[in-house]
């Protein structure tokens, strides 16, 4: 890992568009400024790390249990909200 | 073409409705192809990868949670995937063990109307729940 060391507003570029500015310390926590272009995706590691496991867990779902939970709740009926709205201009 | 889907059996699809996610899902980047069906008889739908039969994600139109979330979403995302006014989906996950169906309410899945691209963006002007537990009734009426 590479350790650098850095004073308020100094920051750090990565290649040519990516800058991080250290703001503000206080305590135990510091504020970072992020300048990027739209594409770079920037995210707060935890978040991350939760969203892709959430996903993992989505993407095992078993029908049976769905329907053991949910079904006997559920049933299909149009509602008047934006994105179905949406799905009708699709279809 | 004919697809194996995990819980449709064999379907035939029309290659103009696969859906390409040019950068995957979080977790599973390297799959990019997928079509949507509808889970009949309830408000979920199936996003199947194409190449994958194993792989079958439930989304969940948020309309059914929140009006506002998806005001929300629509603000933040508006033109992304080249779309206007995109279509707005959540996945949807179970445990079991918690008895809970929960949707990812801070990574949504992102569709052009037309239905080519999507994607699954990860919301940053506010924090939600990533495992949002679906009240049961879903909602008044529903």
């Amino acid at each position: 890992m590479l350790i650098l060391t850095r004073k308020i507003n100094e920051s750090l570029m990565l290649d040519d568009d990516i800058e991080i500015k250290v703001l503000q310390v206080n305590g135990d926590q510091v504020k970072l400024g992020i300048e990027a272009p739209a594409a770079v995706k920037v995210y707060r590691r935890e978040i991350y790390l939760a969203i892709r496991e959430e996903n993992k867990r989505a993407g095992h779902i078993e029908l049976e249990v769905l329907q053991k939970l949910l079904l006997p709740n559920i049933k299909k009926e149009k509602k008047d909200c934006l994105s179905l709205k949406n799905e009708e201009k699709r279809q | 073409m004919q697809i194996a889907t995990k819980f449709l059996g064999l379907k035939d699809i029309d290659e103009k409705k696969i859906i390409e996610f040019a950068e995957g899902i979080l977790g599973f980047p390297e799959i990019k192809r997928y079509v949507l069906f509808p889970y009949a008889e309830t408000p979920f739908l199936f996003l199947q990868a194409v190449e994958h039969t194993d792989l079958c994600f439930v989304l969940l139109d948020p309309c059914l949670i929140s009006d506002d979330y998806v005001q929300e979403v629509l603000a933040e995302t508006a033109g992304s995937f080249g779309a206007a006014e995109p279509l707005i989906y959540v996945l949807v996950s179970v445990d079991e063990e918690k008895a809970e169906v929960r949707v990812n309410l801070q990574a949504p899945i992102i569709m052009q109307a037309e239905g080519k691209t999507a994607g699954q963006t990860v919301l940053t002007k506010k924090d939600y729940p990533v495992a949002y537990v679906l009240p049961k009734p879903l909602k008044e009426g529903v």
